[in-house]
């Protein structure tokens, strides 16, 4: 378990305040009652949070490298139809095991990368494997640009919907490197967790190794 | 109430805990090391395969590995320092049997593989038992307690280290065999920890079956833990039971003797109990009670005792996969591959690591197979010692359906082959020992339903030695839930006042 992640709060306030300057005001006195109902994350333990399991072929019992791999400045897929793709975890989860909705919800997740071969950390010197947030509305991710005590490139999120009772939510993730990128076949772990909450939850996943200079 | 139990594996571990629950003092006496107690040596508590020394091995002076060669060049046995070490093997004529010494026994030194067997085949095997329950009740409490765990997807699927498991079960498929994921008791999230570094290494860093420092939730991090913090048990290590006396008064009298690591005698003793468990396991407990009939210490022993013992048609065989399997591999299995339909074909065959550290593009196996033949123990009055009828013979239905199901493998596997450079005398199928040695005191049989001795009261049977030669699967899941259902029902039977 990692402990020492850096922790984003989001208090109730907070996120009233930044729900309610989302609205028209001429909604807000319909909808405000409703947040009386609503348990906002670190006041509930009922969000759990695993992070899936990467593709693979169970018929042939091999990795599928499927999810594409980005270029952090243009946006743009790096490698070609052989490399530059992943055997990634593709999703954070969220899971309502309470009896309330929840909303507010935010966290941690870092990312570690280490080199199969050498079985050492990355050649690429410094984690270069990034994530963001992949298409989801109100999921947001932010690079905090530091490292947790595993050297693990240390990224905050937080999803702005509500999850309700018994609701299970996918949060896609879109990894990337920036330019220029160089690494032998690496494997990547994605240590995720809920603020307030001590869990944690882990996936790794494969790269085969790919090179980005153009 | 003055309640002995000999031996600390699946068994011993149980009984101790539930009557320690029930407010039961019970004293416990166990022949190896409390290694939770053991200060560290050079980092670690236990060693890594290929850094073996005084610590691995029960008072050898070279490691006796499960093969010892490679590329017919005996590489792998390794010179030792003489101490009360973790594994042991027991020679006996043509079969060897690998025992685990320690708090803990067997869980110190097992691959962990928790693996709870058919149902029908179980049904077969132990036809006295109400599997109904047992599956629906003593299974799950078994495995509950013992922290079993599905080997999760990412590891298995993604992981290099189990890239020998992708591997062979690639090939498994191909042959049209089943594949399955194996529930382990090591701790997955700890593996992906370890596998970053982020963590002291134990499965990753060749530590297996001369103990795991750390991942692994052997007896002494479960049962053993909730026993001992009921304040009700009394550990007695590195004390060995040299023989049973039965009084008139249906007491029993043990002589022990107590050592410290090195094998000095710090003391000998005699210690009486109301209520005698043996749980010694297989090899120990038949041993023992075997000893005791012959020489007349303990009176009205049945007929059964030290009878229909079996190898749980254990055969370990090695094939040249074709392919790289990995540098990296994990020290815990995780998967098999089977055919398992009950009959004398049936094969259940653990895909085993082999974390030489170099590619050896090999593929390890421990086929457990549906042997029928079962030995018994022989009692030597010449030199007053317990034997063991086992033969090459007596192995021989094993490897004709491990061979049947590896040669199917290979047909189906272009390029690849059965290995015959690792195990003795040339052999590919390695029939001369076991890790799960199992029967001798049959329940039902040598004791009544519960596991009471039949003709003894006060002596109750409580591990491996009540299954009648073979299980079909890893058996500690079997045994502990069977130790389960006989103390549930010894306790409710008042069977200890």
């Amino acid at each position: 378990m990692i402990h020492d992640m850096k922790k984003v709060q989001v208090t109730r306030r907070q996120a009233l305040l930044a729900s309610a300057c989302a609205l028209p005001a001429a909604l807000l006195p319909a909808i405000t009652p409703a947040f009386a109902d609503v348990v906002f994350a670190g006041e509930a333990g009922g969000i759990s949070i695993e992070v899936a399991d990467p593709p693979i072929n169970w018929d042939s019992y091999e990795p599928n490298y499927t999810l594409a791999i980005y270029n952090g400045q243009n946006g743009d897929q790096v490698g070609d139809k052989e490399l530059g793709y992943g055997c990634l975890p593709q999703n954070l989860v969220l899971t309502n095991k309470g009896t309330s909705p929840v909303s507010g919800i935010s966290g941690t997740f870092s990312l570690q990368m280490r080199d199969l071969g050498t079985d050492a950390k990355s050649s690429a010197g410094t984690d270069a494997t990034r994530a963001t947030s992949n298409g989801r509305e109100g999921f947001t991710v932010v690079d905090t640009h530091s490292k947790n005590s595993n050297g693990g490139g240390v990224f905050t999120w937080r999803y702005a919907g509500t999850v309700q009772p018994g609701e299970r939510v996918e949060l896609p993730l879109k990894y990337y490197v920036n330019y220029p990128f160089a690494n032998v076949d690496y494997e990547v772990l994605l240590t995720a967790s809920v603020d307030g909450q001590d869990d944690a939850a882990s996936r790794l996943g494969t790269v085969k190794g790919f090179a980005y200079y153009w | 109430m003055n309640i002995g139990i000999i031996g600390s594996g699946y068994g011993g571990a149980v009984a101790a805990l539930r009557l320690a629950e029930q407010g039961y003092d019970v004293d416990v006496i166990e022949m190896g090391v409390d290694w939770e107690t053991m200060p560290k040596k050079n980092g670690l508590v236990f060693t890594k395969m290929t850094a073996p020394n005084e610590r691995s091995m029960w008072f050898k002076t070279k490691t006796q590995m499960p093969f010892g060669r490679l590329f017919d060049i005996p590489l792998i046995d390794k010179n030792i320092g003489w101490g009360a070490g973790v594994l042991d093997v027991e020679n006996f004529g043509f079969m060897n049997v690998y025992l685990g010494h320690g708090v803990g026994g067997g869980s110190l030194v097992n691959g962990g593989m928790a693996v709870v067997p058919r149902q029908s085949y179980f049904r077969k095997i132990l036809p006295q038992i109400d599997a109904g329950e047992m599956f629906a009740k003593y299974f799950p409490r078994a495995n509950d307690t013992l922290g079993v765990a599905e080997p999760p997807r990412d590891i298995i699927g993604a992981s290099k280290y189990y890239n020998f498991a992708r591997v062979a079960a690639n090939q498994a498929v191909k042959a049209g065999f089943q594949t399955a994921f194996v529930p382990n008791v090591y701790d997955w999230d700890y593996m992906r920890q370890e596998s970053f570094n982020n963590v002291e290494r134990s499965a990753l860093n060749g530590q297996v079956i001369f103990g795991n420092d750390h991942g692994k939730k052997t007896l002494p991090k479960t049962y053993w833990a909730k026993a001992k913090a009921t304040g009700k048990v009394h550990l007695k290590p590195l004390t060995e039971v040299l023989s049973i006396t039965q009084n008139p008064d249906n007491t029993f009298t043990l002589k022990t003797k107590t050592i410290d690591f090195d094998g000095r005698v710090l003391k000998n003793e005699e210690l009486t109990y109301d209520r005698l468990i043996m749980a010694a396991g297989s090899i120990g407990t038949s041993k023992l009670l075997v000893r005791a009939k012959n020489t007349g210490t303990i009176k009205n022993l049945p007929n059964e005792t030290g009878k229909r013992w079996g190898p749980n048609g254990n055969v370990m065989v090695a094939r040249n996969m074709g392919t790289a399997t990995g540098v990296y591999q994990a020290g815990i299995p995780a998967m098999g591959v089977t055919n398992w339909d009950d009959s004398p074909n049936s094969v259940f065959a653990e895909i085993a690591p082999f974390p030489a550290g170099i590619e050896l593009k090999t593929g390890l196996y421990l086929a457990i197979t549906e042997n029928p033949t079962l030995g018994e123990f022989t009692w030597n009055g010449a030199d007053q010692s317990v034997g063991l009828n086992w033969t090459q013979q007596m192995s021989a239905p094993s490897v004709a359906a491990a061979k049947a199901f590896m040669e199917k493998m290979n047909a189906a596997n272009r390029g690849t082959s059965n290995r015959s450079d690792l195990f003795e005398d040339n052999k590919a199928f390695s029939d001369y020992f076991s890790y799960h040695p199992l029967g001798g005191m049959i329940i039902g049989e040598a004791t009544d339903l519960n596991g009471e001795v039949k003709g003894v009261p006060n002596l109750f049977v409580m591990d491996g030695s009540l299954i009648p030669g073979r299980i079909g699967v890893n058996p500690f899941v079997t045994i502990t839930a069977l130790a389960e259902r006989n103390i549930d029902k010894l306790i409710s039977a008042r069977k200890f006042g």
